[in-house]
């Protein structure tokens, strides 16, 4: 089974941005399900076959945060699956939104702009954390 | 203490080199024109700005800069200003306003950021109001762009 990524970010250049630097990183299999913000998102996550979730943080709809919670709530509730790490990306960095990106769930938070180094330094230590399959 | 000029251009300096330099693989130069060139541009993209300052950061540039940018970010080539086009720049602009507004936090100053909006084509922008506009204006490539920084202070810095 490939190593599939969700990514939910209303900017589809930052979609398609994060799958190259996912690619660049080591992840050159990666499968990628994409969604415009929270509320597809959430439909697209089954944590039976999603290994990484990417969220950005301000989204129409339902935004970064509120799809974090619910993504948790949608992972615990779902029998006979492991947490699945996600992380947060936004261009709103800062020591308060990491608090906050934590307490709604997130395992880990890069701050726009990233460059390749730091992604991969960050996805990597956010799976390793988490158990998942690299 | 009010908002100085110089520690707003010194976070559009330091803001728009970090995200040119990490997300564009290029390296902006100032233009010691000083102010953004008016006419030079016929795409701008705009997010609003709002806590204890209120206004708007604007990127401004010329077509075949947001062509040449959104190649870049998705990695094909582009021959018009398409939906992707303007999608790559205002996130180009998303970011380079949330770098800003990292900049300028130690200073107390705080404010959210709207979803940027693109408009093309022949326009200008005009800043309704009282407030400083702060203009400026880089080389890259072979291209000018420029970043407007429009500002009035409405209400408490944080402490």
């Amino acid at each position: 089974m490939p190593f599939r990524i969700l990514i939910v970010d209303d900017s589809m250049a930052m979609r398609k941005i994060l799958q190259r630097v996912i690619r660049q990183a080591g992840f050159e299999q990666a499968e990628f399900l994409e969604a415009p913000n929270g509320a597809e998102g959430l439909k697209l996550f089954d944590p039976h076959s999603v290994d990484l979730i990417l969220s950005d943080w301000n989204m129409p709809g339902m935004d970064g945060i509120t799809f974090v919670q619910e993504a948790r709530k949608k992972n615990r509730e779902t029998v006979g699956t492991k947490i699945v790490p996600i992380i947060m990306i936004t261009s709103e960095g800062g020591a308060a939104k990491f608090k906050e990106a934590r307490l709604a769930g997130a395992n880990n938070f890069i701050s726009k702009p990233f460059t390749p180094e730091v992604f991969e330094q960050k996805i990597k230590e956010t799976i390793v954390e988490q158990g998942a399959r690299p | 203490m009010s908002l100085q000029t110089q520690e707003v251009q010194e976070a559009i300096h330091k803001a728009t080199g970090d995200v040119f330099r990490t997300m564009l693989q290029s390296d902006p130069q100032l233009n010691h024109a000083a102010v953004a060139r008016d006419g030079f541009s016929d795409l701008s993209a705009i997010i609003g700005i709002s806590g204890s300052i209120s206004g708007f950061v604007a990127f401004r540039c010329p077509s075949m800069l947001a062509m040449d940018i959104a190649a870049t970010m998705f990695g094909i080539p582009f021959s018009d200003v398409t939906s992707e086009v303007k999608d790559a720049v205002g996130e180009v602009t998303n970011m380079v306003a949330g770098r800003i507004k990292l900049e300028l936090d130690p200073h107390g100053t705080v404010f959210s950021m709207s979803p940027p909006t693109v408009v093309s084509g022949d326009h200008e922008l005009h800043s309704c109001g009282s407030g400083v506009l702060i203009k400026r204006s880089f080389d890259v490539k072979e291209f000018s762009f420029g970043i407007e920084f429009f500002y009035r202070e409405d209400g408490k810095k944080r402490p």
